[in-house]
């Protein structure tokens, strides 16, 4: 059975919109928080816990020669807090804005459950699911999906956006000083943002603007050799021809 | 994203008592190297809400991981959109329509000479003009004309995928087809500067 010509042959928009979506990319840690979890059941023969979620082994050791215990209480309940050393296991993944107390409390004192997706709405599902298997709730996903704005799943996109935008303020009403402390700020705060090219841009402009020549050139020819495909490299390229004139 | 901490958790202590060898654990976590992109994007194309994307990406490998036995070799990209399908349908349900545009021939798909940095940080704040005009079809159209159009599948790899005979995999590409080229049309009608 031969489908009809493929809109993205026949319609050169389409095609652009097409292209345009296949460059997003997912939040890489995403990825990670997934493959911890992958690699969490691979445990020994021995049926011992993933070590993802394993207690560390001085812990262990600790209370295995009966000295540690008070000092793992100790410290588990410094600052008068209990920080369960599992959760610790998994923190890296944990979102750092995320109050203390939520980091802090432990997984078994999660609010009630929220229904996911049953198994047996799965594609190819024969048997029924067994209970251990099911998919399990999902409490603080439900939680933040109902509370956080969509800016939530970008921790810092609203403060990246701010810099950004105050730089180009800055630099439209001819600030070069201010647009580049605001550059900076965010070159500081976001070395690897969602608006990285544009703050890149922003201060060869803005050094160009403040008189800096030179600075400017160098800025330029790194940008350039840096990231020759650019959207913006035309744009660097035709100001550093201008510099280059002058 | 850190939403699913607690659930990939669980999940885990779930996966602990299940039989998985290392070999079908080196699957998995392959079949997550390879694919995660392409299941986020996928599920984005099918309507799933930017702030569930991710959320909804990890669902479908614990369903992998859960289904491992089941999945042939080979055809692991097909199993992961199978549940994918499902995920998309079950997340739309719980999170409601994202509301990229509810009118596709809305002011804000109108184009912009995206020369300046300025220009580019409000285009990342606007609504992608793809998604809003996949918005205007109806899920099953959707399904059916993001696997063909955008994912390159063939009618049949889409007819076993979604379960469903071929002519009304069919029937609902040339619907959904018709429908979106006629908001795309709109579209670039006002592209020109035509009304």
């Amino acid at each position: 059975m031969r489908g009809p010509r493929r809109l993205i042959e026949e319609n050169e928009l389409f095609a652009s919109l097409v292209d345009d979506a296949q460059t997003r990319e997912p939040n890489p840690e995403a990825l990670n928080e997934l493959l911890d979890v992958l690699d969490a059941p691979v445990a020994p023969a021995s049926g011992a816990a993933p070590a993802g979620l394993r207690r560390p082994s001085p812990w262990i050791g600790l209370a295995l020669v009966g000295a540690g215990a008070l000092a793992v209480l100790g410290y588990s309940t410094r600052d008068g807090r209990y920080e369960p050393p599992s959760v610790t296991a998994v923190a890296p993944s944990t979102p750092t804005r995320a109050g203390e107390a939520d980091v802090a409390e432990p997984i078994e004192h999660a609010p009630d459950p929220v229904p996911s997706l049953p198994i047996s709405e799965l594609p190819d599902s024969k048997d029924p699911p067994a209970r251990a298997r099911s998919i399990p709730p999902r409490p603080m996903a439900a939680a933040a999906s109902a509370a956080a704005p969509v800016t939530a799943v970008r921790p810092g996109a609203g403060r990246e956006l701010e810099l950004i935008t105050r730089a180009r303020a800055a630099l439209t009403k001819g600030d070069a000083r201010g647009c580049l402390a605001a550059i900076a700020q965010h070159d500081a705060e976001f070395p690897d943002g969602q608006f990285t090219p544009e703050a890149a841009v922003m201060k060869i402009e803005a050094t160009h603007a403040s008189g800096d020549r030179a600075g400017a050139r160098t800025l330029a020819r790194a940008f350039l050799a840096r990231s020759p495909e650019s959207p913006y490299a035309a744009r660097i390229r035709s100001l550093l021809a201008t510099l280059e004139q002058e | 994203m850190t939403a699913a901490t607690s659930e990939l958790v669980r999940t885990s202590e779930a996966l602990e008592t299940t039989p998985v060898s290392r070999a079908q654990a080196m699957t998995l976590r392959d079949m997550a190297k390879t694919y995660f992109a392409n299941v986020w994007r996928f599920l984005r194309s099918l309507g799933v809400p930017e702030r569930a994307l991710d959320d909804a990406t990890q669902e479908v490998f614990l369903v992998a991981a859960r289904k491992l036995a089941e999945i042939q070799p080979g055809a692991e990209k097909a199993f992961l959109f199978g549940a994918a399908v499902h995920v998309a349908r079950e997340m739309r349900r719980k999170h409601g329509r994202e509301q990229l545009a509810e009118d596709p021939d809305d002011e804000s798909l109108e184009p912009a000479q995206l020369t300046t940095p300025e220009d580019t940080l409000g285009r990342k704040q606007e609504q992608d003009v793809l998604m809003s005009l996949l918005a205007g079809l109806t899920d099953e159209l959707r399904t059916v004309f993001v696997l063909y159009e955008i994912e390159g599948q063939t009618m049949p790899e889409i007819a076993e995928l979604l379960g469903l005979p071929a002519g009304t995999v069919a029937s609902r590409l040339r619907r959904g087809r018709e429908q979106f080229e006629a908001r795309l049309q709109r579209h670039q009608m006002r592209m020109r500067g035509d009304k």
